[in-house]
């Protein structure tokens, strides 16, 4: 399975179920906000290793349903969050899905640490109540439908490396990609406060 | 059979003969007085609060976690994730508040410029003000000595007050102002607090 596969796949995933969807920064929201653009993603273009916090601050306050798509470099980064990730995530629908290709492909290809590191049992610890791992399009289709029936998931799908092409940076400015999906949760009535 | 007793009213909406309201019938017992303690978000216009904790913000954080625990105030592991965690917050259209201590501005700085800063996110960052003027020990002097400069240079609002304003009535006017400024800027705002035994001055 290509990177733009599993976005493709993710992407889907998301727009079917009506989940909010949070990109880590990277080739991941290169590929998605170029192939798959839509309202209800945000795309981070730094903060990295901080995407799952991210998704879950908000499916915390928004009852949304959430999903977050990084790398293995974003998530060995934001790793000492995980368990605030899941405590924030509880009662929530939360998907977080690591695409893992061992390296730090965007900056060149240098290898990370995810050889050796079981992401599944990592979430479970943290207080995640489900993981799986999925190595082909077919399998992670099956493990997002059943991520998305409930409870907090890690997805851990292993990817090819150099098979999708580069993409270019999100088109958008950062302030406005906040200020998009901003919008877009207020109707969706996915903000419970209202800003002033 | 004894006769039965007289039917509480509302002391808030009751008043005697005179229209003079009795001072003894509106103040309530002490034990319903604690139960009835607000959240330390009540009146602030924030609605959401995460971060890392420090001694100065002692008080406030046990009342969060009697108030307002794993809902509208979640924990954090670093500042960073803290940042992390209400930036998620504000888009589901909460009003957040994170505080750290001043060694956490180091860990949460690529969060607020990359993040908090980049996406024009108001937060309202409360933090204590450890090493203040080079008055503390080593570790904090280290990084509490040239805060004031580190935030400037960020550009960020930023407000300075003493310990004991946490405390004071005054506090949620503060928190008002610094989300003013938060607004006003389009971003982050900092609210500097002295620990006590650090100021000479400071604040109210």
């Amino acid at each position: 399975m290509s990177r733009d596969e599993l976005v493709a796949v993710v992407a889907d995933a998301a727009a079917t179920n009506g989940a909010a969807l949070f990109a880590g920064n990277g080739s991941l929201a290169r590929s998605l906000s170029t192939l798959h653009d839509r309202d209800d993603c945000f795309y981070m273009v730094g903060s990295m290793g901080l995407c799952s916090a991210i998704a879950a601050g908000f499916a915390n306050r928004s009852g949304a349903p959430v999903i977050a798509l990084e790398g293995d470099g974003n998530t060995l980064m934001g790793l000492s969050g995980l368990p605030a990730v899941a405590k924030a995530a509880s009662g929530a629908l939360f998907v977080h899905v690591v695409a893992d290709n061992g390296q730090c492909e965007t900056t060149g290809g240098q290898m990370t640490l995810s050889g050796d590191v079981d992401f599944g049992a990592l979430a479970l610890a943290a207080g995640y109540d489900a993981r799986a791992t999925v190595t082909t399009v077919e399998s992670l289709t099956a493990a997002l439908a059943e991520a998305l029936r409930g409870g907090r998931t890690l997805i851990h799908a292993e990817i090819e490396v150099g098979v999708s092409p580069k993409h270019p940076r999100p088109v958008l400015e950062p302030v406005a990609i906040a200020a998009r999906f901003l919008a877009e949760a207020a109707s969706r009535s996915w903000s419970r406060g209202g800003h002033a | 059979m004894t006769a039965p007793e007289r039917t509480v009213k509302n002391p808030l909406t009751t008043t005697g003969d005179l229209g003079i309201r009795d001072a003894s019938a509106v103040e309530p017992p002490v034990a319903v007085r604690v139960e009835a303690e607000l959240s330390p978000l009540a009146g602030t216009g924030l609605t959401f609060v995460t971060g890392v904790p420090d001694s100065v913000f002692k008080g406030l954080i046990a009342a969060l976690e009697r108030h307002d625990l794993d809902v509208r105030y979640l924990r954090a592991t670093r500042e960073d994730n803290a940042i992390g965690l209400a930036v998620g917050a504000y888009l589901a259209g909460e009003r957040p508040l994170v505080f750290m201590e001043s060694a956490g501005v180091g860990t949460a700085l690529d969060a607020l410029t990359s993040l908090a800063m980049s996406y024009g996110i108001p937060l309202v960052v409360l933090i204590a003000w450890a090493g203040y003027k080079a008055r503390d020990v080593t570790h904090h002097n280290a990084i509490g000595a040239p805060l004031g400069q580190i935030i400037a240079a960020l550009g960020l609002p930023v407000m300075t007050i003493a310990e004991r304003d946490l405390d004071a009535p005054v506090l949620p006017a503060t928190l008002a102002e610094a989300q003013a400024r938060a607004h006003e800027y389009g971003g982050p705002s900092v609210i500097l607090v002295v620990p006590a035994e650090l100021e000479d001055g400071v604040g109210s």
